[in-house]
């Protein structure tokens, strides 16, 4: 098993590869330590906080949102399929939880703007 | 005539910071907003990823915003919503056109630019073929899409890799629409790594390097358009030329501090900044009038523009008091050898302020990508600092901070090739 990722940890953006066989899984390419813990982490279990727009009452108005904790990449879609039928009452205020524990994944969906109570746009 | 100490202009993050910081020094502050909310072009930024410098954690822009926007509203700072600056004077007068007031005029002590950037729009490159509808700039169709919940269309290739073309194709990618790929005329992407991966590499997007778009086809709505690779002297290649069909183009193609509000009233400019020429209190060649964010050099991280706010903001008020007399005699700072600019571009000779702690923090942006490189800066011939770095890439803001007591003359600041080993 072979998979490659360009290293986010700083600009020079290290094409990394992970390696995985009998003697467990190698890193190469990288030029630190930081660069090999994020090419396992990618490889293992990348996660990701997803940021989304949810649709209100008002006509031409959307709340942003976001996950509260990291989430599964493979499961942002499933994310985005919640946040896209949801349809919020304003007032909102920012920090505000629209969706619980979103598809089991232990993260809430929260309002990242307060909208209404300050003025309407 | 209304009189304030203080009036800054913009209620950005570099405005916000600017207020909060000058009313600290006991002085009347006036905050100027077009928009009718504070927040600037925050209030369209849904991601993540702002205010790890400066909160120590990670936010997506408009917490960020909100953040500063809680502080000034319960602060004394006077805030004017829904108001446009259509004058200014070199004697510190202003004009503004506010919704509810009608025409005011204003004196400051001083006055504070924090107005932004804005977008280069498709006229600045000039792109060949049809004029049809579907060619947004990418911070436009960002406004529509996380304010006001409309998608710009359904197949789209975004020019330019800059960070706000790269954010879109992930937003655009999110909300249902098919992002073809980024086109980059440049060899090297003009984003953050990080944005390259989670935006363009998670969603399967391809970049094209040293690829341009041609010309745009299409009669009353984008149909395609044509891509073709270029050569190092930006040539188009011919025979790479290709058609993609698409409804909309988005541009990611620059930004321009807009600074027309100044341009008659005599305020020396940079020409590769296209913002004012500062000293390291962030004031212009005109006294009492200071610039910082957006408006003065185009930042990538907001937490660089909050802390210049606060800079600017917290001289501006000194200079309201006249507490703070500032000799004529200023060095330079000289951008040398792979520099493109440093900022600022003057140091006061006779009383060196820096940041209170002894140094003075130069910001500058290289002129292409340096691997296995050094910045060095000089002063009278002297070498006053040198910093080793992997990488220089022109989409990163550096800097590096000098110690006053090196400070004895003019400065010079370069990019050293060091040898391989």
């Amino acid at each position: 098993m072979k998979k490659e990722y360009t290293c986010i940890m700083c600009p020079m953006g290290c094409s990394l590869t992970v390696t995985e066989g009998k003697s467990g899984i190698a890193v190469s390419g990288n030029s630190c330590r930081r660069g090999a813990e994020y090419a396992i982490q990618e490889y293992k279990d990348p996660k990701r906080i997803v940021t989304a727009l949810a649709f209100t009452d008002v006509v031409n108005c959307v709340v942003p949102v976001k996950t509260d904790a990291l989430i599964p990449k493979g499961k942002i879609t499933d994310v985005l399929a919640v946040v896209s039928q949801l349809k919020i009452s304003l007032p909102i205020s920012l920090g505000q939880v629209v969706v619980s524990n979103v598809c089991d994944l232990g993260a809430n969906i929260i309002v990242t703007r307060t909208l209404g109570a300050i003025g309407k746009r | 005539m209304i009189d304030f100490d203080v009036v800054i202009i913009g209620g950005g993050p570099a405005g916000m910071a600017a207020a909060l910081s000058a009313i600290k020094q006991d002085v009347s502050v006036l905050l100027i907003e077009r928009d009718k909310r504070l927040g600037g072009v925050l209030q369209q930024c849904v991601h993540n990823g702002f205010g790890l410098h400066y909160f120590n954690e990670e936010l997506t822009g408009t917490e960020y915003a909100e953040r500063f926007e809680q502080s000034v509203l319960s602060s004394s700072v006077k805030v004017m919503l829904d108001s446009f600056v259509i004058d200014i004077k070199a004697d510190k007068t202003l004009t503004v056109m506010s919704a509810e007031e009608g025409i005011v005029h204003i004196s400051a002590k001083s006055i504070v630019l924090a107005m932004g950037c804005r977008e280069r729009p498709a006229g600045a490159i000039a792109i060949a073929g049809d004029r049809p509808c579907g060619v947004w700039t990418a911070g436009f169709a960002q406004k529509l899409c996380n304010i006001k919940g409309k998608l710009v269309g359904k197949r789209i290739v975004i020019l330019g890799s800059g960070d706000i073309g790269l954010i879109m194709a992930r937003r655009m990618t999110y909300s249902g629409a098919k992002v073809l790929m980024v086109c980059e005329i440049m060899p090297y992407s003009g984003g953050l790594k990080r944005n390259i991966v989670q935006c363009l590499e998670d969603n399967d997007i391809p970049l094209y390097l040293s690829t341009t778009i041609t010309d745009i086809v299409g009669k009353k709505r984008v149909e395609g358009v044509h891509i073709a690779q270029v050569d190092s002297k930006m040539n188009v290649i011919e025979s790479t030329k290709r058609y993609i069909e698409c409804d909309s183009v988005l541009l990611s193609i620059g930004l321009i501090p807009e600074n027309e509000l100044i341009r008659d009233i005599g305020v020396e400019m940079s020409r590769i900044t296209q913002g004012a020429v500062v000293d390291e209190t962030r004031q212009t060649s005109i006294s009492g009038i200071y610039s910082c964010g957006n408006v003065l050099h185009v930042h990538d991280l907001v937490d660089n523009v909050s802390r210049e706010g606060e800079l600017a903001g917290y001289h501006a008020a000194l200079y309201a008091k006249s507490s703070e007399p500032l000799g004529n005699k200023k060095y330079k700072v000289i951008a040398s050898e792979g520099v493109r600019y440093a900022l600022p571009q003057l140091i006061n000779a006779e009383n060196i302020v820096g940041d209170g702690s002894g140094t003075v923090k130069l910001f500058f942006r290289v002129g292409g990508v340096y691997s296995n490189s050094a910045v060095v800066v000089k002063c009278e011939g002297r070498e006053i600092l040198r910093r080793p770095k992997p990488v220089f890439s022109p989409g990163e803001m550096e800097s590096v901070v000098l110690k006053t007591k090196d400070i004895t003359g003019d400065i010079y600041i370069g990019i050293e090739n060091l040898p391989h080993n």
